[in-house]
C-alpha cells in the first residue's frame, strides 16, 4: 500500500484519533483506555470513539488495531511497523500542521459567523485541544483575519469576536473555503455543480463547510451560473470561485446579514457587464431558492465576479472596441487625460493603449476594492528599463487614488506600464524595411500586455522581423500560420507549427541580439546586408584594396558579405534613448530659423496672413501642406481670438493635422490686415507655429511671451528691412 | 483654487495665458493651480476662474464660475487687474 494512502486515511480522522495511533506505534505495550482518557483530559467514551475511528482506518493498512481487557496495541509484523514507522516519521511534521491547520480552520469558521463573543471553553469541544492550545489558535487566528482585513477582539470576561464589514468577513470566509479546498483543486471543477460540491465535500471539514455553506445553495449556484452562456467562456477556476462565493453569500443573506456597501464608486459598477450578469444569476436564484436579493446584494456579487479572475477576458471582445462598457472607457480616457496632462504627451490617441488598458482597468479597480493582491515578477525589471512608462503608470496611479483614496499595489502600476511601455515604443517605432521581412507570431501566456510590448519591442529594435499577430498560448494551433515564418513567444511551446524562440517579454539587450541571431540562422539569412553594416561594405572593401592586391574581387567582396551578416546583429542603432528625446529644450530661436522670416510682406485678407506664414513652415519641409488648411480652418471656427495681442495674431493647428517637428515663423505685413477682433485689429505681424504635443514647444513659447511683452523690440520687428534684424531683436530679447 | 486658460485648441494661446496667470500670481504671491484646455473641453472641465479670450466667454458662462476676457494675453497689467480681485487674500 502506498504511503500517501494510509497517511491520507489517517488524516481523515479527528486529531485526537491521529495522536494515539502516532503513540500506540511508538509503544509496543498495550495502553488502556482509562489512561488515554486521563492523558487527552476526555471521557472514556471519547476517546473509544476514537479508537473504533481508528480501528476501521487500519483495515486497509497492513497493521491492525487489537483491543482487550489488558489495553490497546497495533498488532502487525515487525517490518510493517519499521515502514510504516519510516512513512510516518516522514510526515508526521505535516500530519501536525494539518491538525493545526483543521484548528485553525474551525476556528476561523466559528469566529467568522458567530456575531456574538465566543469565549475559549465554547470552542474546545469542536476543537478537540486544550486551552493553552486554544490560546495558541487564537493568535493565529488573530493574524489569519488582520491579514485578510478583520480585526479580532479579545477581551478578558469577553471573549472574542471579529469585526469588520460584512463585504470583508464574506471575503475571509469566502477565502477560508478556497484554502480548505486548496487552488488547484477549485481549477477541477470545470463548471459542474456537483463535482464542485464532490470537491468542497472531500476537502474541507464538514464543521466548517456547514457554518459557511449550505450544499443545497452551493448547486443552485452552480445551476445559476452555467444558465446564462456567458459563464461557459470563463475558466472553471472563475467559475468555481464565484460559485463558492454566491453561496456563501446565501448564507449570510439567509442568517440575516445583508452588506454594506457604502463605497461611494460602486455605483460606477453598474455600468459594466458583471453587473448585468450578476442580476441574471441573482433572479435565477431568488426562484430557487425563495431567498431575497437587495440590489447591493448583486452588486457585491459583480465586485466578485470582476475580482475574482485578474485577465477577464471575454472571447473576442479584446480585438473590439465597440464592446468595452462605459465603466472601463471613462476610467480609462480620464486616466490617460491626467498622464497627458503631467507628461506632455498624447497617449490618450493611442488607441490601442487605451483598448489595452480599458481591458486591464475594470478588474484592477476590482481586486483593488476587494483588497486582492496580485503578483508582478516584472516589476523589478520594469521599473529599471522602461523608467518612462513606469513614470506614466504611476502618474496614471496617482489619479486613480485621489478617486478611490487609496494606494494602489506596485504590481498593479507595473502591470499598466506594460501597457503605456508598449505605446511609448509605438511613438519612436522606426519605420520598417519592407524587403527581406520576416513575417512573425508573438505568442504570449495569456495577458495581452506582455505580448503586446515584445511586439512594439521587436517593432523598436529588430531589423528584419515583422509582427503580423499577438496571440495567447492557447490559441497557436489555431491560428493561421501559412503566412507566418517564425514565432517569438514568451512562454515554452509545444508542437509549434514553426520555429520558435522564448525571449523574455521585456526584450532585454542579451536577447534582443540572441534573437536577431537565431532570425538570421532560422530563415538562412537575407541575401544581403542591411542597415548599418551594409553602408560598411564598401569602405571595408576599398580599406582593403589600399593595402593589399585584391586578386578575385568578387570573392573577397561575397567574404565582406558574409562577415557583415554575422556582425550585422551588433550594429543594429538602438532605438533614441526615451530620455534624451524628451529633455531636449528648444528655444524660440532653435525653432524660428532664418528661412522662416519674413519682412514687410503684403497681404489682404486673414486667409493671405496664414497662407504666408504657413508658406514659409512648409518650405521648410516642418509641416505638411494640410497644416496651413488646417490652420486657415481653426481661425474659421475660432474666430479671430489668435489676435491676443494687439496687431500680433498667433497661428496653428494641431499636431495631429501634419507637423513634423516644434517649428515657428515670423511675417511682418507692410500694412495691417483686419482680421476682426473687437480690440487688437489691424494684425501687422504674424506668427505661425506647429507643436509635436503638448510639451516640447513651451519653452518657445515662453521665449515669445517675452517677445511679445515688450513693445519697443515689437516696434523695433514692425519697422526691420530684414530676416536679420528680426532675429536680432528677438536674440536680444530672450537671452 | 484652479485657474483654467481656455482657447481654442489647447496648445498656443491658452499656454501663454498660463504663463501670464503664472507669473502674475507669482508677483501676487498667490498659490493656484493653472490649466489649460481646448474650447471643447472646457466644457467639462471643472475650475474655480475661467481665463479666455471676449469670443470664448459666452460659451461658458453656464458653468457658474467667474469668467476673465482677456484682450492682450500677455499684458501682466491687465492680467493683474481683472485677476487680483478674485484671488483669496
Amino acid at each position: 500500500m502506498h504511503s500517501e494512502s494510509w497517511i491520507a486515511q489517517i488524516r481523515s480522522l479527528r486529531p485526537r484519533a491521529q495522536q494515539i495511533f502516532q503513540e500506540l506505534m511508538q509503544r509496543s505495550e498495550p495502553v488502556t483506555t482509562e489512561e488515554l482518557a486521563r492523558r487527552y483530559q476526555r471521557s472514556d467514551r471519547s476517546i473509544r470513539y476514537d479508537l473504533e475511528a481508528l480501528a476501521t482506518a487500519c483495515e486497509a493498512m497492513p497493521v491492525r488495531l487489537v483491543h482487550r481487557r489488558s489495553g490497546v496495541w497495533l498488532e502487525d509484523t515487525p517490518e510493517a511497523k519499521l515502514t510504516l514507522r519510516h512513512q510516518w516519521s516522514a510526515v508526521q511534521g505535516t500530519v501536525q500542521m494539518a491538525a493545526a491547520d483543521r484548528r485553525l480552520h474551525r476556528l476561523l469558521a466559528v469566529l467568522l459567523t458567530t456575531p456574538e463573543p465566543i469565549v475559549v471553553k465554547q470552542v474546545q469541544d469542536w476543537l478537540e485541544a486544550s486551552l493553552r492550545t486554544i490560546y495558541a489558535d487564537m493568535d493565529r487566528a488573530d493574524l489569519w483575519l488582520a491579514s485578510h482585513g478583520l480585526r479580532l477582539i479579545r477581551k478578558p470576561h469577553y471573549g472574542a469576536k471579529v469585526e469588520g464589514d460584512e463585504l470583508i468577513r464574506r471575503q475571509a470566509a469566502f477565502r477560508l473555503l478556497l484554502a480548505a479546498c486548496g487552488w488547484t483543486a477549485s481549477n477541477d471543477a470545470g463548471n459542474e455543480g456537483q463535482r464542485l460540491l464532490d470537491i468542497v465535500r472531500q476537502h474541507v471539514d464538514p464543521f466548517v463547510k456547514r457554518r459557511l455553506l449550505e450544499e443545497s445553495d452551493l448547486l443552485a449556484m452552480a445551476r445559476a451560473l452555467r444558465w446564462n452562456p456567458a459563464s461557459e467562456m470563463r475558466f472553471g477556476s472563475w467559475w468555481a470561485k464565484v460559485a463558492l462565493y454566491g453561496a456563501v453569500t446565501c448564507q449570510r443573506i439567509r442568517l440575516g446579514y445583508p452588506v454594506d456597501l457604502f463605497k461611494p464608486n460602486v455605483n460606477a459598477l453598474r455600468e459594466t457587464t458583471e453587473f448585468s450578469f450578476a442580476v441574471q444569476v441573482a433572479e435565477r436564484l431568488e426562484q430557487m431558492l425563495s431567498l431575497t436579493w437587495s440590489e447591493e446584494e448583486v452588486i457585491a456579487l459583480a465586485l466578485h465576479m470582476l475580482g475574482a479572475y485578474p485577465n477577464l477576458h471575454l472571447e473576442g471582445s479584446a480585438q473590439n472596441t465597440a464592446n468595452l462598457d462605459d465603466f472601463s472607457r471613462n476610467w480609462v480616457s480620464r486616466m490617460l487625460a491626467a498622464v497627458d496632462d503631467a507628461l506632455g504627451m498624447r497617449l490618450g490617441a493611442d488607441e490601442e493603449l487605451f483598448r489595452g488598458l480599458a481591458f486591464h482597468v475594470k478588474p484592477m479597480i476590482h481586486r483593488w476594492l476587494l483588497g486582492i493582491s496580485i503578483e508582478n515578477d516584472l516589476l523589478d525589471e520594469i521599473r529599471e528599463d522602461h523608467a518612462l512608462a513606469y513614470y506614466a503608470a504611476v502618474v496614471a496611479a496617482q489619479f486613480l487614488e485621489r478617486v478611490f483614496g487609496q494606494p494602489l499595489a506596485a504590481a498593479e502600476v507595473g502591470y499598466m506600464a506594460l501597457h503605456f511601455g508598449a505605446a511609448l515604443e509605438r511613438r519612436w517605432a522606426r519605420p520598417k524595411g519592407a524587403v527581406g521581412t520576416v513575417r512573425a507570431l508573438v505568442v504570449c501566456a495569456g495577458g495581452i500586455g506582455t505580448g503586446k510590448i515584445l511586439q512594439s519591442r521587436i517593432g523598436a529594435s529588430v531589423t528584419n522581423l515583422q509582427v503580423v499577430d499577438v496571440l495567447d498560448q492557447s490559441r497557436v494551433h489555431q491560428a493561421p500560420t501559412r503566412s507566418v515564418d517564425v514565432i517569438v513567444s514568451t512562454v515554452e511551446l509545444h508542437d509549434a507549427p514553426v520555429p520558435h524562440i522564448v525571449v523574455n517579454p521585456l526584450l532585454p539587450t542579451e536577447d534582443e541580439r540572441r534573437l536577431q541571431r537565431w532570425v538570421t540562422e532560422v530563415t538562412g539569412g537575407p541575401e544581403g546586408v542591411g542597415g548599418a553594416a551594409a553602408a560598411l561594405a564598401e569602405p571595408m572593401f576599398q580599406l582593403i584594396q589600399q593595402t593589399c592586391q585584391v586578386g578575385d574581387e568578387r570573392a573577397v567582396r561575397e567574404e565582406i558579405q558574409r562577415m557583415l551578416r554575422r556582425v550585422a546583429p551588433y550594429l543594429t542603432v538602438p532605438s533614441p534613448p526615451v530620455e534624451s528625446v524628451r529633455k531636449k529644450v528648444l528655444r524660440m530661436l532653435d525653432v524660428l530659423t532664418e528661412e522662416c522670416v519674413q519682412v514687410r510682406a503684403r497681404a489682404e485678407r486673414p486667409d493671405d496672413v496664414v497662407d504666408l506664414a504657413g508658406r514659409l513652415l512648409v518650405d521648410a519641409g516642418a509641416v505638411e501642406p494640410g497644416y496651413v488648411s488646417a490652420m486657415k480652418s481653426s481661425l474659421a471656427i475660432n474666430g479671430p481670438y489668435m489676435v491676443i495681442v494687439p496687431g500680433i495674431a498667433i497661428l496653428h493647428a494641431r499636431p495631429e493635422d501634419g507637423v513634423h517637428r516644434v517649428c515657428m515663423s515670423l511675417v511682418t505685413l507692410e500694412q495691417g490686415v483686419s482680421f476682426g477682433h473687437p480690440d487688437n485689429d489691424p494684425v501687422d505681424i504674424a506668427i505661425a507655429f506647429g507643436a509635436i504635443d503638448h510639451e516640447a514647444h513651451l519653452q518657445a513659447l515662453s521665449d515669445l511671451m517675452r517677445l511679445l511683452a515688450d513693445a519697443e523690440a515689437l516696434t523695433a520687428i514692425r519697422q526691420a528691412q530684414s530676416t536679420g534684424r528680426v532675429l536680432d531683436i528677438i536674440r536680444r530679447v530672450t537671452a | 483654487m484652479k485657474i483654467l486658460a481656455v482657447c481654442g485648441m489647447g496648445f498656443g494661446s491658452s499656454m501663454v495665458l498660463r504663463m501670464t496667470i503664472e507669473s502674475v500670481l507669482k508677483e501676487l504671491g498667490v498659490k493656484a493651480a493653472v490649466a489649460t484646455a481646448d474650447i471643447g473641453s472646457a466644457k467639462a472641465e471643472t475650475a474655480d476662474i475661467i481665463v479666455t479670450s471676449t469670443e470664448f466667454a459666452p460659451l461658458l458662462k453656464d458653468k457658474g464660475v467667474p469668467i476673465l476676457e482677456i484682450k492682450n494675453y500677455v499684458d501682466k497689467q491687465e492680467m493683474k487687474q481683472k485677476l487680483a480681485p478674485l484671488l483669496p487674500v
